[in-house]
This record gives C-alpha cells, structure tokens and sequence, in this order.
C-alpha cells in the first residue's frame, strides 16, 4: 500500500490531522491498533475548557483552550453542549487562590464572572452549603466520540483511510527516511506494509514507544486519571473546584450522567491500565466536599485514561507538567530522520489545533501548499457517530415503531436496526463488526445490566445475521464483557454488585465463558 | 269563523309537526353508519323497509307489539302495577274522550242516529272518562312528587303534558256544569227548538228544567206540581230525545248544584261560552302541541315498538341503524326507569354528573347529534359515557322498547370520532412519538411548574430504574402483554421498556406508550420483581400525571394549566362544534 | 404489633431460592412443622440444570466427568468447603431425594447414571452437569454420539441463536442443521414463558411438529429452546417425539428461563401439599432472637403483615442478587442477622481486575462461616445461635459459580442442615 502521508493513532490528533489533510487534498491512511478513541481521547472528561483551569498553571494553553473552544462551538456544534461552567471553591479551600484568580483570569483574558453565594447555589442546587467563592465561566462538554468519529468519516469521504486494529511492528529506514513501515493485521495475523511520503505518530501517550521503533527517544510520563460516571446528571453546568488543579475536582455533565474526575497517578506503561478502587473512593471524597450528594449517589462506571505528557525530566508532580502540545519533527533529531513528525501531549480541547499545527509541519515536507480548512469548515454531522448519544436510539425505535425491530441492548434500548446500522458502516469501511467495536459506536452495554443479557443478544443476532461465524462469537463474548467489567469493578457494591454477581452466574456459571476463553 | 279553522289549524300544525319530526330522525346523525346518506334517501329506505316488514312474517310480530305493548301497555305493567293503572287511566281517558267526546260528530254521530252528547249513556261515559282521567293525572303527578329519582328528573315537558291534559279535564267538567245551569243556554235551546212564539207556553219547561235539570233562571219559576207536570209533558215532546238527566253527568252535576247561588251571576256573564273557548282551544292546543315535546311519545312510542317488532328487516341496514336511534331518542319519555336500574347510577354521589344516567345521558345525545351541546357539556357526556359499563339493564327495562346499549355505543363512537374519548381511547388517537413530544412541548413552552403532589414518587428517583437487572420478569408475568400476539403494536411499550425509558430519562415518551394506559394494576410485575422495582407503581404513577399534565380540566387536581389550544384533543374537538 | 397475625412454628425456613426450596423439602419429609417464606421469583433465575461439582481446581480449570470423585478431591484439597461437612455418601442421598421430589411433582430429571453430563449452552460451549430436566436428556446422547442433530429456532427469541450454536459447535460436531420457525400468532418479540404456556396445550403443539417436520431431512434428533410447555413438560416432549418420530431435546435459554419457572412451579406445588406454610410474597424484614430462645421474626411485602415464632431456623437467602449478603462500600454484611462474614479485608481485593480470572473472584468466597451442623459461626469457632442455620451460597469458602456446584450445593447443606433440625 502506498499513501502520501500514514498516521499512526486513531484519537482526536490522528483523526482530526486525516480530516485536516484530506481538506488540504493530501492522501492519508489512517492506523489504529485498537479502535477510535481507544487511549486519552476516549479516556477523559468530554470538557470543552474555558481555559480558566490553567491560568495558573499555564496561561498560554489557557489562552489557546479559550480561542479553540469558541472555534469547536461554531464548527462542530453537534458534538457539544453549551453547558457553561462554575468554579467554585468550599470552606477550608486555598484562599489565596481564591483571591488571585479573577486577576489570573484577567491575564489570560478568560472571561470569569464572580457569583454570590446564594446564586450559585441556585444555579447548581446541588452544591455544598459550604461554598465560600464561586465564578462563572464558558465550559462546554463534548463528546470525544463523536468528534473522532466524524473527524475520520469526513476523512474518509475525501478518500483517506482508516485501518483499524492494525499495529506498527516497525519502521524500515534507509537514507534518514522511513521507507516503509511495516504492521500486523491484529484481527486475521497477517503482516502487512505501507509506503508513505511522511510518516506522522499521533499515538498519544504510546508516542515513545512508537518512536522507539523508529530509533527516535521522547521522553514520556504516563500519568493515569480516573473518572466516574454518575447514574443521574447531578448538575446542568461544568463545575470546577476552585483550587489548584488536583484530584476529584471536576464534575461534567454528559447527557443524562455526570462525570467526576480525575486523579493523577503515575504509570509505569499506558497499556494496561484500570481505575483503582482507593482511586475511586478518593474522588468520591473529593466531589462530596463540593456537592454533598456524590457521596451518595450511585456510580455506574470507572474508566481511565493516560495523559500523554512530555516530560522534560524532573518534573515533580505530573499535574505541572505542560499541557501544551509537544510537534517534534524527528529530522532536527541527533540521529535524524526526515519525513517523522509526532505529535502528542496537549488535550482534548486543542485538539483542532494540534492536528493543524502538524498537518502545517506535514504540508511543509511534502511541499504542499494548501491552507488549513479546519478553522473554517464546519464538520460534517455523520451516521458514523450519531448512536453514541443517549435517549437517541430509544427515540428513534418507539418513533419508528417497527414490531420487528427487536431491542437487542434493553437498558439503552438499541435495537437490531442500531446494530445492523453500524454493522454495514463498520463493513464498508473494512472492519470487522465484532462487539466490542459495535459497544464503541452504541449504547450497547452501557446500561445497569452490565452487558449480562445484551451481549448474547447481540452476538446470537451477529451471528443470525452472518456477521459472525466460527467461534468468533465467544471471543467477541469475552472481550465484550471484560470491556465492561473493567469499568464496573471499582463500583461494585450494592445493587452494583447484586447485578455483577448475576452477571457472572449467567456468564461463567452457565456458560462457562471463563473456561473456554484462550 | 274562530271556530271553524282552529281546529285546522291545529291539525295541520300537527300535521306538519310529525313530519317534522319524521324529518328529524332521519337528518339526525347518532352513529357513524349513515354519514353519506341524506334524510330523503334514508326515508325512503325507512318506507320500504316498514313496507316490507308489514308484508312479511313479521306483520305478525308488529300486530303483537300493538295489542300487547301499545294497546295494553305491558312493558309498563312488568314494571309496576300502580303505574300501569295511571298511565291506562291515562291513555284510555284521552283516547276515548277524543274519540268520543271530541269526534263525536265525526264517529258518533254517523253510527248513532239518535246521537247526542248530553245523553245518556254518553254524558255519563263522558264523566266516567273525565273521571278515570282525572284519577289519572292526580297518580301521575303525585307519583312523580312522591319518588325523589323522578321529582329530580320531572322536566317542564312533562309538566306542560301534564298541565295541559288537566286544563283540558277542568275546563271540560267546569263547562259542562256551567252548560246545566246556564239559563242563556236554555233559551238558546228553546230559540232553536221550540215552535210556539208564545213566552208564557215556555214556563211550565222551565218550571221542569229548573227543578230537574238544575238550570237556575233569573226570574223565578213557577215550581207549582201542575206546572212541573206540564213541563214534563213538554220536555218529553220537545227536549228528551236529546237530553237525560244531568244527574248521571256524575262529575258535572254536583259542581252546578253547589254553583247555584251564584248562577245567575255566572249565566250573566256567559261563564258557559267563555269555559267553551277555554275547553276547545285548549284542545286545539294540545293536538298542535301533539308533535312536541312529551305529547309525541303517544305517536312516537307506539312506532318505536312496532319498528322494533318489525326486527332485523329493519334495524340491519346501515340507512335504517341512525334513524332509528333517532326514532329511540324521540320515544323516550323521560319515565326515569331506566336511571332507577342504571348500574352505575350510584357514582352520581361522588361525581356530579347527571350524564351517567341513561334518561339524561339520552337527551344529551340527542343534542350532540344536533350539535347544539357546548365543550363542556360534551365533556360531561363523554365522561359519562366512559363510566357506563354497557350493563345492557337500561335496555332490558325501557317501557318505550328503545335500544339504548345500540345508542351508547352508537354516541360513544361519535364523542370518539369529535375527539372526546376515555383516556384509554384518545391516548390511542396519536402515536408514543406524537405524544412525547406534545408533553415535552407543553412542558417547554412554558406550562406552569408543577405542584407536587404528596405521596412517593417513585418516577423521580432514579435508583428506582437503576436497579432493574433487565430479567424480563416483569413483561413475561404481565397479563396485558400475554394477552397480546403483537405487543409492540399493541402497547408500544412492554413494563421492562418503560422501566428503562424513565431510567434514560425519557419520561414524556414513558407517559404517551400505551402499556401505561391499558395496565390493570394486577401488580404481578412488581410482586415477581427480583429487585424490588415497584413497577406497577411508577405505571399508575405516570398514568395519573398525564392524565394531569394532557387534561388540565380533569377534576382530580388541576396542577398544570397548559396554553390554550394546546393540542388537548378535548379541546380541539371543541372547535369543530364553533365553527359549525 | 399486637394485631399482627401470629403464626407459630417449628422451622422457619428464609428464602425460596434452590436452598430455601430443598430445606423446606427436607424438613416437609421429615414432618417437621415448617413456615417458609421468600420473594417469589428467586429460583426462576436457577438454570435448570442441577450441577453437583463440575470444576476443580477452579485455576486450572480442571473439569470432571465424575463429581464424586471431584468432591473427594476437592474436600482434600480445600477442607473448608461446606462440602467436607457432608460427606459424599450424604451428598449422594440428598441429590437422590430431590431428584424424586421433583419426578413426584411431575417434573423429571436424569442423570447419566452417577456421572456428569455435558450439555450444549445457548453460548455455543458446552457445560458440565449433573442432573438435567428429561426435557433436555436426548441432547446430552446427541452431543456425546454427535448424531446429525436439526436445530430449532424461533423467530423472535432473543438470545438464542442456532447458526451461533452450529457455528461454535461446528469444529466437534459437524452433523448440526438448523431451521427457524415463526409461530403463529405472534409478531415481534417473543417471550419464552408466553411459547411455554402455549406448549402446555396438545392443539399447539401439533403447530409447532408441523413446523419443524419438513427441515429434520436425514437428522435424528431435534433440539430447540427451552418452550416446551411448564406443567405438562412431559406430555409436550412425548407428543412431540411421537409427532416426529426422533428424539427431541431443549436446550437452556438465558436465565429467568423457563427450567426455572417450572422448578418454581414444581416446589411451590409439592410443598404446599406436603404441608409447608409457605409465603412466597414475603420477606423477612425484622428479626429478633427472644431470650425463650425462639426467633420472631416480622414478615410482610413492604410493611409488617404476619409474626413468626420460630424454635428454629434455616437462612437460605442466597448471596448479594438473593439479598443474603449485602455490601457497601466498606465491607460485607449479612442482611438479617448481621453474622459475621468471611470475607477479604479490602475492597480492591473484592474481584480480579479481569472478570474471566481463571482462579476466580476472592469475595465469591466470602459468606457465612458454619460448624459441622450448619450453625453460623464467628471467627473463633464460636456458635452464634444454636438454633439457627445456614444453607447454600451464603456460605463461605465455595465458589458456586466457578465450581459449578450451586445446586448441589444447597441441596446438600440443606439436606445437612435438616438432618440435625431432625435429631
């Protein structure tokens, strides 16, 4: 295969540097190991920053988060919700903070309005009645999914693409260039080569191991945060502790959840990484102290993800480590090598930015000219995306109204039409359409029953729909149902655990999944 | 000349208010069945199908009809005795009084001969009559004071039949015994009858009269026994071919007795010839009034009974189904008997809505089927059509053979069919998406915040959904869903579905599926659950508030008042009625 | 309190699941005067299948054609096991006894002689077993000849595929054809429970041998999801075969399945018959020891509707789905009469981070620690109340799941349990 440009890493970069491109009329192909979003960019909050977190620690990223948040709400609207933010800080919080803020914020020029106490509180009515400070600001969320997805569909359109749970095995140098570089077909085994005039490694916080391969050394911190995801939206705005940034001191909206995050724990490796329970215990403590009823309330899911930061080598604590983005081009290394550019660090909110400062570095090598189009197009709202949303498949099956049109995920409600949806638009762009990919691109599994009656629905469906055959089905089985208890194994106590515990019996004890798995 | 054409005039007044009234309950709508016909067309289906019936087998039936039910009234002896006897009394009294009385010179006096009122045996049959009629009217009103259902629901019609029959019956006993005494009279009959121009040849008559026939002359009579004796002889020449003894005009007669004293004054005043008019326009009145108000159902009964004999040939064609309402509607006399058995009449304490009586219920139809009922009071019918349970006993007992289960149904379709419909029935006039979105829309544009209602609220908390397993238990022990081959079409929603919907907050779709409405409550779900989801109560929780959040006019607890003309299918059926 | 309605026993058995159901079986048989009382609709989750020790040692993954010698082996090797209370001998018997139980409430079990069976889940895999309904026997002689085998589907149950099954099958036995049937009379989404009940009716029946006749071709035999009627189960299989003239087998569906609601049906039944004073619509919301020694316990759907004196009682309320066990987030504790719990000491070591970790989750070995009679004890080996009891898979130091013993299990520390309520 050959390409003008490969882009290792299907997360916000990776995918937004192939809409980039593709806008510039650049040909690129598109490898992901996993599936879209699979490391920090699905990983994290869905925040659009208003900025105002990072006036102390980094007024500039401040400042870009500010400019590049406005651009995503004009160009990419169906990804985000306007939500607006509040910063508020509790009794026994760092009051010289508090104090500098408002003239932080005045530096960075980011718009915090001061708020009196009784009108936070009624603002967010489920705020501490301890509040001391509160201010407002222009947060937004975003779904990260979607924006990936729509990124890459839109690539697609233009003629790029996409091959997923594909690996990079290496890079074949000669004469300070890749030539080619070769992977592996995760899915079938098979080995596989691509010829690309630059080579750009978008893979996040696997940026150093890919650059590795290549002979090139970026020093990486891997710093893990955990999240959890409310069963009820708790708040209608984003809300910031007011404090310096630390853990369990943020509290996103998403649809019918809330978020509340992070922690920041250092990693020895991105790959395998789980919430851990006094993780989660930690943040719940932390979010109490701000809204009282997260101490109560029940969580349904943990995830993490691993911030790619750049390390410059004695940073004492990961949190003061620069959010700003890190474009190395490998030609000015020691050892050089002229067409490997990578791009890391920075975060979710810049990532337009980001992918637009690296295709400039990329046009620059190929000689292309083209200005970027991302500032002023708009992105496409595609059918890649739209079944991420909450309350949409079940809107559309009782509008729809089909008695055939069996619900194949109940507490999500997403019926077979979803599946079969996604299924040809995963085949058409080459996957295969196996769950957990589906569970990516749907609801699916992300109800109370923890996957336990959905996915054998869904697999007896794929396979009734020749979607599956062999025993995929209990591999996909087994990667479907660790996937989701992942999530849910920091949380399970309670009816959590009544439900997990159902879960297994039917899965292990019946099925016997755990002794078939290889 | 008055005298001559007000009786015409009534006639035809009468004439042409039966047709009318033919007209009505063939242009009167009740049912969906004859929605393309018009009234000539189903007239002349009517004829024909009358025509057949009478030339059928059936002829028999319908002669059995006459004699048992009209002639003898049975449907009304089944009932009560005592009624039977008064509405005999009743209708044999004015039947044969009209015939007799008032037809005399038309049916009488061509068979007799000798025929004269104020013989005997007909001057004493007349009192009878009068009497038998009078007994009559005294039952019917004391029978309608005495029992609290029909005081209730004595309406001015039957007051009007009522007052006419008795100013008829009055002034006919009170004119007859103003004739006895009348001394104008006597001489207007001797001016007629007697030959001699000789005053002095009359005393020995009115010597007789006076003491017999208790005429009272102004100036005194010669009441010697030769002069009595002459005047017998001549009353036997002249006046006994025409006249018996007022003595037999048993009513008539005391009353001239007692008026003796003041007789003279009376005969001055011609009160005889005023009590004449009074008596013959009243009766001309009552034969105009015939086709109206309650004086119809002594036309309209006795057709409602026979077409009803007259059976299938008639009833089964589509034309025939809504005249034949109508027909119904008109035969109803407004007894009250069918209220006194109505089954759920009991629910009139707590509700007060005179509509859930099937007497009351029937005039309201008949209104709406002329369009002439407001919003509200269609409402009211509505809501009184919902609570009848089609028990069929108002059927069973109506004197007047009126189907009225074939009219609940029939009146039941069209409020449907205008918008106004049970719960259960107009939720099913729009999709779940419809509604969803109609709640949601109420809700956005402003519809004021809700009051909250006391109790638990199980739809607000959402660790009420969030326990639910997805088992499916609760769909597959739901009787409503078993009972259904396609419950999705049937229910949109199964009790699991709605259980998620309100987890994924969804709450307006949750209140518009139709599994929300045609739940019974059996409480199975909930029971079976093995997490404790009190399914059946967040089904009757979301029910009661659409019911309060669609139908801001419901009595149980006004919370919300959504904008007017919001799409409230009650309301949207109101402005069909304006523009008409 | 004092109107509440006063009800005096002798054993007060708590819970309706396979151990609240098997003790107070045990205890109608030996006459004792018993009250049970549980939410209805805890053994609907029960597969079927009654398993005795299918696995062991669950890290290795090791599977048993004989469970007898597995117990042997097991007992040897975890000591604690409420199995090693027992015996083999008495294990034996109590599977005996319920397995005749059940054949007495018309519902009929097999067994391949004292050996495990093997049996073809709706996941395609196959599970080890011991005693199958004879509803699904005929599959478990197909599976073992690989005899050319049509399989039945039905359009509209979810969860149930036969070209999975034939698909994951497939490699070790290839002899697999499949057909789909729609059933008349219904559209959409069909619920096995509502086919069930139709199936309980010959007139159906018929249907449904007219629908699969024409793709059995050269099979002999015929397997189909678990539909085949609740109460007339037998009759069903029997019109059916005779219908098609070849054996025909169910095969398990996702739980609450049907096998459960037929065992439900079947102890519910039987038990009211044999005298036991069951209220399946109530749970037990108060307890209390009174110094007479006897138990009082409040019994009610929501609120407090009935007073149990017990002179004893058995504790078969199951785990934390059964509501026996509950957890927060700082530990485990026992729902009723707060008895001490083994369990870890700390939450992360709750569950692997892995869901299918072969050695198995720590807290599904977590539960209440017994002696020898079953009587719940705390750390030192104390007895807490002499007369109480605790059977099934609130027990400590099993996992049911994994092992593939949970039948079995309560069956025989009810059975345990029972004998010493006895003597």
């Amino acid at each position: 295969m050959q390409t003008q440009v490969l882009i290792i890493g299907g997360g916000a970069t990776g995918t937004g540097l192939a809409r980039d491109l593709a806008l510039r009329g650049v040909h690129c192909i598109l490898v992901e190991k996993q599936d879209i979003n699979a490391g920090a960019s699905g990983g994290n909050h869905g925040l659009l920053h208003s900025g105002a977190r990072y006036v102390a620690s980094d007024p500039t990223s401040a400042c870009e988060c500010k400019l590049e948040a406005r651009l995503l709400k004009k160009l990419a609207p169906h990804c985000i919700e306007p939500t607006g933010g509040l910063f508020v800080a509790v009794a026994g919080d760092d009051e010289t903070y508090i104090a500098d803020f408002p003239g932080m914020c005045a530096d960075a020029h980011i718009d915090a309005r001061p708020l009196d106490i009784q009108t936070a509180r009624e603002m967010e009515p489920a705020l501490s009645d301890h509040l001391i400070a509160a201010y407002e600001v222009d947060d937004a969320t975003i779904d990260p999914f979607k924006l990936s997805l729509d990124n890459i569909a839109h690539a697609q359109t233009l003629g790029s693409q996409l091959l997923r749970f594909a690996r990079v095995n290496g890079f074949d140098i000669s004469g300070n260039a890749i030539k080619k570089v070769r992977l592996c077909n995760r899915e079938t085994g098979e080995d596989f080569s691509i010829e690309a005039q630059v080579v750009v490694n978008a893979t996040g916080a696997w940026a150093g191991e890919v650059a590795a391969l290549a002979g090139a050394a970026i020093g990486m911190v891997y710093s893990k945060g955990s999240l959890l995801v409310t069963q009820e939206r708790v708040s209608r705005r984003v809300v910031n502790r007011l404090r310096p940034a630390t853990n369990g001191d943020i509290l996103v909206p998403g649809g019918t959840v809330s978020i509340l995050g992070t922690t920041s724990e250092r990693v020895e490796s991105p790959d395998v990484i789980y919430p851990k329970i006094h993780e989660v215990d930690h943040i719940i403590q932390e979010g109490a102290a701000m809204m009282p009823i997260l101490g109560k309330i029940r969580y349904i899911r943990a995830y993490c993800g691993v911030r790619p930061l750049i390390s410059s080598g004695d940073e004492f604590d990961d949190r003061s480590v620069s959010r700003g983005f890190a474009l190395i081009d490998h030609g000015l290394d020691p050892r050089p090598i002229k067409n490997f550019i990578t791009i890391s660090g920075g975060k979710l909110t810049t990532c337009r930015l980001m992918a637009e400062k690296t295709a400039d570095q990329v046009c620059s090598l190929l000689g292309v000219t083209a200005p970027c189009r991302t500032r002023t197009e708009p992105l496409p709202n595609t059918v890649d995306a739209r079944w991420t949303e909450p309350g949409l498949a079940p809107n559309m099956w009782f509008r729809k109204n089909d008695p055939n049109d069996l619900l194949l995920c109940e507490c999500e409600m997403v019926p077979r039409s979803v599946v079969d949806t996604i299924v040809s638009t995963l085949r058409r762009r080459g996957g295969v359409p196996d769950m957990k990919s589906i569970g990516l691109r749907s609801r699916i599994g992300k109800g109370p029953c923890q996957g336990t009656f959905c996915s054998l629905r869904v697999a007896a469906y794929l396979y009734d729909r020749e979607a599956l055959s062999k025993d995929q089905g209990i591999g996909a089985l087994c990667a479907f149902l660790r996937e989701r208890w992942r999530g849910q194994r920091p949380l399970m106590w309670d009816t959590a655990l009544a439900q997990a515990e159902l879960m297994e019996a039917m899965h292990c004890g019946l099925f016997g999944l755990e002794l078939e798995d290889v | 000349m008055l005298m001559t054409y007000t009786p015409y005039v009534a006639l035809l007044f009468c004439v042409a208010g039966i047709f009318w009234r033919v007209w009505r309950w063939c242009s009167t709508m009740i049912g969906p069945e004859a929605i393309d016909s018009s009234p000539w067309h189903r007239l002349g289906v009517m004829v024909r199908a009358v025509g057949a019936a009478v030339f059928s087998r059936k002829l028999w039936a319908i002669c059995r009809t006459l004699i048992v039910d009209v002639l003898a009234q049975w449907p009304i002896a089944r009932q009560s005795k005592v009624r039977w006897l008064m509405h005999v009394g009743l209708f044999y009294g004015v039947l044969l009084l009209v015939l007799l009385h008032a037809l005399d010179d038309l049916i009488l006096a061509d068979w007799m001969t000798d025929y004269a009122s104020t013989l005997n045996p007909y001057m004493a049959l007349r009192n009878v009559l009068g009497f038998l009629m009078a007994v009559a009217l005294v039952a019917a009103w004391a029978g309608r004071r005495r029992n609290p259902v029909r005081k209730r629901f004595t309406s001015a019609s039957d007051r009007w039949l009522l007052a006419v029959l008795a100013v008829i019956l009055i002034s006919g006993i009170i004119l007859e015994a103003s004739q006895i005494i009348s001394a104008p009279v006597f001489d207007e009959m001797v001016a007629d009858y007697w030959g001699s121009e000789e005053a002095q040849e009359i005393q020995p008559l009115k010597a007789f009269w006076s003491r017999r026939f208790a005429v009272v002359f102004e100036a005194p009579v010669d009441g010697s026994a030769e002069s009595l004796a002459a005047g017998e002889e001549l009353h036997i020449a002249y006046c006994a071919d025409c006249h018996s003894a007022p003595r037999s005009a048993f009513m008539a007669y005391p009353l001239a007795r007692a008026a003796r004293p003041v007789a003279p004054l009376l005969n001055r005043m011609r009160v005889d010839l005023a009590l004449w008019y009074l008596h013959f326009i009243a009766a001309c009145l009552a034969l105009a009034l015939l086709p109206f108000g309650k004086f119809f159902h002594l036309v309209s009964v006795p057709v409602s009974l026979m077409v009803r004999a007259g059976g299938d040939a008639i009833d089964t064609l589509p034309e025939n189904r809504s005249t034949r309402r109508a027909m119904g509607v008109d035969a109803c006399t407004h007894c009250g008997l069918c209220s006194q058995h109505c089954s759920v009449a009991p629910i009139m304490t707590a509700i007060e809505n005179s509509s859930i009586l099937p007497s009351e219920k029937m005039g309201m139809v008949h209104r709406m089927a002329r369009q002439k009922l407001s919003p509200a009071d269609l409402r009211r019918l509505s809501q009184g059509s919902e609570i009848c349970t089609n028990c069929g006993r108002c059927t069973d007992v109506c004197p007047s053979g009126i189907d009225l289960h074939d009219l609940w149904l029939a009146s039941e379709a069209d409020l449907h069919a205008s918008g106004y419909r049970p719960p259960h029935g107009w939720i099913r006039t729009r999709s779940m998406a419809q509604w969803a979105d109609q709640i949601k829309e109420d809700h956005a544009a402003g519809a004021e915040v809700e009051e909250r209602l006391p109790g638990p609220k199980f739809t607000e908390n959402p660790d009420t959904f969030w326990a639910c397993v997805q088992c499916t238990t609760c769909t597959t022990v739901c009787p409503v869903v078993a009972a259904s081959d396609n419950p999705k079409a049937d229910l949109d929603m199964t009790p699991q579905q709605v259980m998620n919907l309100m987890r994924l907050e969804l709450k307006e779709a949750a209140m518009g599926c139709r599994m929300v409405w045609d739940c019974v409550t059996c409480y199975k779900c909930q029971e079976h659950c093995p997490q404790g989801v009190p399914v059946a109560d967040v089904l009757y929780e979301l029910r009661n508030e659409a019911c309060r959040r669609l139908n801001p006019d419901t009595d149980q607890g006004t919370h919300t008042r959504a904008k007017r003309g919001s799409g409230n299918p009650q309301e949207n059926g109101t402005e069909r009625f304006h523009d008409d | 309190m004092s109107d509440l309605k006063e009800i005096k026993t002798d054993l007060m058995v708590i819970g309706s699941g396979m151990a609240g159901m098997a003790a107070a079986m045990f205890a109608a048989g030996h006459g004792i005067d018993t009250v049970q009382v549980g939410i209805s609709g805890e053994i609907n989750f029960a597969s079927g299948l009654l398993d005795v020790l299918g696995v062991h040692p669950v890290a290795k993954g090791t599977r048993w054609a004989d469970p007898w010698e597995a117990i042997e082996r097991l007992v040897h090797d975890e000591p604690l096991h409420p199995y090693a209370k027992l015996g083999i001998d008495r294990i034996q018997s109590a599977m005996d006894l319920c397995l005749d139980f059940l054949k007495q409430a018309g519902l009929s079990y097999q067994t391949s002689g004292r050996r495990n069976s093997k049996i073809v889940t709706p996941a395609g895999t196959v599970k080890t077993t011991y005693g199958v309904p004879r509803s699904m026997f005929a599959g478990i002689q197909a599976l073992d000849n690989r005899t050319p085998t049509l399989l039945v589907g039905l359009s509209g149950l979810k969860g149930f595929s036969t070209r999975l099954i034939m698909e994951t099958m497939g490699p070790s036995w290839p002899a697999l054809e499949r057909i789909t049937v729609d059933l008349p009379n219904s559209t959409g989404e069909l619920y096995a429970e509502h086919v069930a009940r139709s199936m309980d009716l010959a007139a159906n029946r018929r249907v449904l041998a007219d629908l699969i006749k024409p793709g059995i071709g050269e099979c002999r035999a015929v397997g189909l999801p678990a539909v085949l009627g609740i109460y007339r189960t037998n009759a069903a299989l029997d019109d059916l075969e005779t219908a098609l003239g070849i054996p025909v087998f169910e095969i398990p569906t996702m739980v609450p399945a049907v096998t459960g609601l037929r065992l439900r049906e079947a102890f519910e039944h039987r038990l009211a018959q044999l005298g036991v004073r069951a209220h399946y619509q109530q749970k037990v919301l108060e307890t209390e020891a009174l110094p007479d020694g006897r138990f009082q316990f409040l019994v009610g759907h929501q609120v407090p509707e009935a007073r149990v004196l017990a002179k004893r009682a058995i504790l078969a309320t199951g785990r934390f789905f059964g509501k026996g066990l509950h957890a927060d987030r700082l530990g485990i504790r026992e729902s009723l009469f707060n008895l001490p719990v083994d369990q870890p000491d700390e939450r992360s070591r709750w569950h692997h981070r892995d869901l299918l970790y072969p050695g198995g989750h720590p807290i599904n070995r977590a539960g209440v620690m017994v002696d020898a009679q079953f009587r719940p004890i705390n750390s030192n080996g104390d007895v807490i109340h002499s007369n109480l009891f605790a059977v099934g898979s609130i027990l400590a130091h099993q996992d049911w799941i994994r092992q593939k013993c949970g039948s079995g299990l309560s069956i025989a520390t009810a059975y345990g349990a029972v004998r010493t309520v006895a003597s």
